[in-house]
């Protein structure tokens, strides 16, 4: 079980959450060749160590947050909303692994 | 030509399903839980625009007397009115159903400041008193429902026996439960059977 914190209501537990995808996928431009495009949407690194990840609060504020977990020991390492600034970076450069 | 226009009647979803009583192991004549559900209540959710929360806030308080707390995760009352947070820039406004509360707050929140979607008959609200209310709670949510964490103002968006619920603390030993109405009776159910440990009074509906 993962204790997730949701940038809006504070620490919950993984039951009340929706797993999203890796959120360091850039969306390519709409005019983009194909083969980006399916990269983009098919393939994923299979990451070992700290990974920004999607996550949705669906039993709760229903906002789809980030949350940058370690793969490997399941340490929550930051957390932020869908966009803007990651609680561990400030800055708003999107997190340490970016 | 008869009348066969159609008549839109209130009925709550537990209509049918409720038995009114003492229920459980009731010690010393007190019981643990009273369950009461609260009937007839206008709910309006309303979503601001993000640019616009500031705005809406104060067309809320104009309409009904209160505006929305400023911190998340809490909710503000006044009077008969009860404004529950249920995420970012969103709302729901609850009253005892006594005037048109979706057409009140229309006048004042326009649509360039939020969207309002009227969902009175789409809730089921209980209320839940008592001095085992925690420990109910605790039995179908992974909240800390501690004295020191959720208190009263809180209103905390959760699952509650997998159903997803708001729950809004009134006081040290009161919670107020809205569930969507299709879930009303299976989370009755379990909110009673639940409760027969600590002694149970089931009131008529308020």
């Amino acid at each position: 079980m993962l204790r997730l914190t949701c940038p809006h209501c504070g620490p919950r537990d993984q039951v009340e959450f929706n797993y999203g995808g890796d959120a360091t996928v850039a969306v390519p431009d709409l005019a983009a060749d194909e083969q980006t495009w399916f990269d983009a949407v098919y393939i994923r690194e299979n990451p070992r160590g700290p990974h920004t990840e999607f996550w949705q609060h669906v039993a709760g504020c229903r906002q789809w947050i980030r949350i940058k977990r370690n793969t490997q020991t399941h340490e929550i390492l930051a957390y932020g909303a869908a966009t803007g600034p990651m609680s561990d970076d400030p800055t708003g450069n999107g997190g340490t692994d970016k | 030509m008869p009348d066969t226009a159609p008549k839109i009647i209130r009925r709550s979803a537990l209509d049918g399903h409720r038995h009114v009583g003492d229920f459980g192991t009731i010690k010393g004549g007190v019981p643990g839980i009273v369950i009461q559900e609260r009937r007839a209540l206008s709910i309006v959710h309303l979503d601001a625009w993000a640019d616009q929360v500031v705005a809406c806030g104060k067309a809320i308080e104009k309409a009904c007397g209160t505006a929305p707390a400023a911190d998340p995760v809490k909710a503000s009352e006044k009077n008969d009115t009860t404004v529950l947070w249920v995420g970012p820039n969103r709302w729901l406004i609850v009253e005892p159903e006594s005037r048109d509360l979706f057409a009140t707050l229309s006048a004042d929140v326009t649509d360039d400041l939020a969207t309002l979607t009227d969902q009175g008959h789409s809730r089921v609200c209980w209320r839940i008193t008592g001095p085992n209310m925690r420990d109910l709670l605790a039995k179908g949510s992974t909240i800390d429902f501690d004295q020191s964490q959720f208190i009263p103002g809180d209103c905390v968006g959760t699952l509650l026996s997998h159903f997803t619920t708001v729950l809004h603390c009134r006081g040290d030993d009161t919670v107020d439960i809205y569930a969507a109405r299709s879930f009303a009776v299976d989370l009755d159910h379990w909110l009673t059977s639940s409760s027969l440990e600590y002694g149970l009074w089931v009131l008529e509906p308020a």
